[in-house]
């Protein structure tokens, strides 16, 4: 074991949350260490197979399924993975965990530098009051810490940096931002918005809020984006936001970062005569050597379960059920969007219409239910995302159908389709828990993660009712309903998962304060999607950034005081 | 071989053996080879010709399909079982009552016309019997093999990497072919 020197922060994990807190820390002087746990994959000299076309690759973009199917059984199953970003997903044999009973869940993860925001969905969007107040309001959960407004600069600051496309629409319930101009609808999502808009007036079908540029940061070496759609494969143009592309390049700039990859901190010290970390172990995973770094401040963003895993490995006689968990809720409440198809259609009287380029975002409906009145059987809501697109020529696979009149038919696109997935909010129940797997290790040979999770009668009831008024939604436009459907993907599917050391106002039911702040240890901050409370049914990822910002203010304020 | 050779020298064979009353299919004259080296059988190659035959841009022969959905195969592609060519001749000769091996094209196409129309249309629900599974993924393959070629993606469809910027409403008569590169609209279907 060797020693480090002493930096003023430590930020534990380099995707959206780690990326932000290393600019934000950095960018107020502090001198920080960013420890990853995977390799480096550099912006664009990174991104090996960006341009390549299907032809180029050995299974043309489907991979080997064989493959596939012995190391990435669960991430093949993201809706992101395909053979040109297949390096950028864990491979699950050397990564494994439980799920015990007949629980299931798909944990999906990217160990490299920038985490998943290399791969992510991009979409962002703002909580509202109706999200924050409610655990409060129902009852379900504890009450968050904080309200919209405390939360509002913090979005304002965020989205600017991000470079967030989106059109203003006036609705409390997806507040609007600092956005770039919106990308377009194209022709038969105008139509849906319109038909959804006469026949159900309190109904919106909106652009979806997506952090691809529609004008270019050039002083940040970033392009406007092309309209390839192939986001995850890792951009060149740096037109989505991503670690890479964003917080690690304004991070760099400040001359006040070290980043450390292949590097996972196995373990956080404390000391119980100061109550505060004391130092983070952290192993070198090529020569397996241990090192302790120091640091005034720890930022925890090792993506949610992996922070929690952390917090749950790090035992001490001061926290013998794990680290700043006097309140035993550590590793508890853990959450996921239940997402499924809610209706997927056919809409017709627009076959001599097309268009040109590939939009990397969908369209969003936002939750219209329970907002000011509670009057329907289930308690919070749900929202949708999708989208208008004509069928290519894999409606060949599933057509009948030989010869030239096949070919020929194939060679122009197929119905104009419309698809809504639904997302309904997962309410935070003690027994959707992680703990740590007495007997089975992974491949560096820490404890594996149990993951125990289900979703509850509400979420059913969620999508039961997201599916029926999809489907109202495409008959009212005279769309043909093909699908639907009311039963949820497994756990983890809609890649949101969250919770585990949840925000809260009282040290003994929650983990964090309302400053991402352990209540335990003043210098430790968890500020990735472990301390979420509640999951709304709207994408996390935003919030989580503007926690961060927020976070990062305040405990620079406090070092500065000498309170930390 | 480059696929133009190839195109030649199947109107070549054709004809050679029209002239001599054969009726054999040229694709089973030479056979292919994967990309792993296997060698496909000859009327494996002829299937990809039925399904996706020269139009006017060059077919799945051409654009090396056969070879193609061989690898597919073996590596597990839609579901498929390394097993799934040799299965498929022996099912096939099972619901035909013919030799695969030797039928002719025109033949063939007309035993794989009403197979593909019943697989296709078979009920849901229903347990579909194996020549159908079979003749399901086989011609998945074919389809996938083909429009993930530069011949498919970019001469049967139009392939752009880069669009630049979105048209959200152009007229179809503009240009009528669909685009290979329309990642959404290829994996959603």
């Amino acid at each position: 074991m060797t020693h480090s020197k002493q930096y003023d922060a430590i930020v534990i994990g380099s995707g959206i949350t780690g990326g932000w807190a290393a600019k934000e820390l950095t960018e107020k002087g502090l001198k920080v260490l960013m420890v990853e746990r995977g390799e480096d994959i550099p912006h664009r000299t990174g991104y090996k197979n960006e341009m390549k076309a299907p032809w180029e690759m050995p299974f043309r973009g489907e991979g080997d399924q064989n493959y596939l199917d012995e190391h990435f059984p669960v991430q093949q199953h993201s809706g992101h993975l395909d053979e040109w970003n297949q390096d950028y997903w864990v491979d699950d044999k050397a990564q494994p965990y439980q799920t015990p009973d007949d629980t299931k869940f798909r944990w999906i993860r990217g160990y490299h530098l920038g985490g998943k925001s290399l791969m992510w969905g991009r979409q962002c969007y703002r909580w509202s009051d109706y999200d924050f107040s409610a655990n409060a309001r129902d009852g379900i959960g504890t009450d968050w810490p904080i309200r919209y407004k405390d939360l509002a600069p913090w979005y304002d600051k965020v989205e600017e940096f991000v470079g967030i496309s989106g059109a203003k629409e006036g609705l409390p319930q997806l507040p609007d931002g600092q956005f770039q101009p919106p990308m377009v609808l194209n022709v038969v999502e105008q139509y849906m918005r319109d038909q959804i808009s006469q026949h159900f007036p309190e109904r919106r079908l909106t652009i979806g809020r997506t952090a691809n540029l529609t004008e270019g940061k050039p002083e940040e070496g970033r392009v406007q984006c092309q309209n390839r759609s192939i986001c995850a494969r890792g951009c060149s143009f740096g037109a989505y936001f991503s670690t890479q592309s964003s917080t690690l390049p304004a991070a760099q700039k400040t001359g006040n970062l070290t980043l450390i990859t292949n590097a996972m901190a196995s373990r956080l010290i404390h000391d119980p005569d100061s109550n505060r970390i004391s130092g983070v172990e952290v192993i070198d995973t090529q020569s397996r050597q241990t090192t302790t770094y120091h640091g005034k401040l720890v930022f925890l963003c090792a993506g949610a379960f992996n922070s929690v895993a952390l917090m749950l490995r790090s035992v001490s006689a001061a926290f013998p059920n794990g680290l700043a968990n006097s309140s035993g809720v550590l590793g508890k409440y853990i959450m996921d969007h239940a997402s499924t198809v809610g209706v997927a259609s056919v809409i017709p009287g627009f076959e001599d219409r097309y268009y040109y380029g590939n939009r990397p975002t969908g369209v969003v409906v936002p939750r219209f239910v329970n907002l000011e009145e509670q009057d329907q059987p289930f308690t919070r809501g749900f929202s949708y995302q999708g989208g208008a697109y004509r069928a290519s020529w894999s409606r060949g696979m599933k057509q009948a159908g030989i010869g030239k009149s096949f070919a020929q038919r194939l060679q122009g696109p197929g119905d104009w389709k419309f698809v809504l997935t639904s997302f309904a909010e997962c309410l935070p129940r003690a027994e959707n828990a992680i703990t740590l797997d007495p007997d089975k290790t992974d491949a560096d040979g820490f404890p594996q993660l149990q993951i125990r999770f289900s979703f509850s009668e509400n979420e059913y009831k969620l999508l039961h009712a997201a599916k029926e008024e999809a489907a109202k939604m495409v008959v009212a436009a005279g769309g043909k309903v093909l699908f639907g459907s009311d039963q949820p993907n497994p756990g983890g599917s809609a890649i949101h998962e969250m919770g585990g050391a949840r925000m809260g106002r009282d040290a003994k039911t929650s983990v964090l304060n309302g400053y991402n702040q352990a209540h335990d240890i003043p210098n430790l901050f968890v500020t990735d999607g472990a301390a979420m409370a509640s999951s709304a049914c709207q994408n996390p990822s935003l919030t989580y950034m503007a926690l961060t910002a927020r976070a990062v203010d305040y405990a620079s304020q406090q070092l500065a005081k000498g309170l930390i | 071989m480059n696929s133009i050779e190839n195109q030649q020298r199947r109107v070549w064979l054709k004809q050679a053996m029209a002239a001599c009353g054969l009726i054999m299919a040229p694709s089973a004259v030479w056979a292919a080879s994967s990309p792993d080296g296997a060698t496909v059988p000859a009327w494996l190659t002829a299937v990809c010709d039925c399904v996706i035959p020269d139009t006017d841009v060059p077919g799945a022969v051409a654009a090396k399909v056969p070879g193609f959905v061989q690898m597919a195969a073996d590596h597990g592609l839609e579901g498929a079982k390394a097993s799934l060519i040799a299965q498929f001749e022996h099912l096939f000769n099972e619901y035909s009552g013919n030799d695969l091996t030797t039928l002719s094209e025109t033949r063939l196409e007309a035993h794989l016309e009403p197979l593909d129309s019943a697989a296709y249309s078979h009920p849901r629900g229903q347990a579909l019997p194996d020549v159908y599974a079979a003749w399901k993924t086989l011609k998945s393959l074919i389809v996938l093999g083909y429009y993930t070629s530069e011949i498919g993606a970019s001469q049967a469809l139009r392939y752009v990497l880069v669009p630049g910027r979105f048209d959200p409403d152009v007229p179809l008569s503009d240009n009528p072919k669909a685009f290979s590169s329309d990642w959404t609209g290829v994996k959603y279907g």
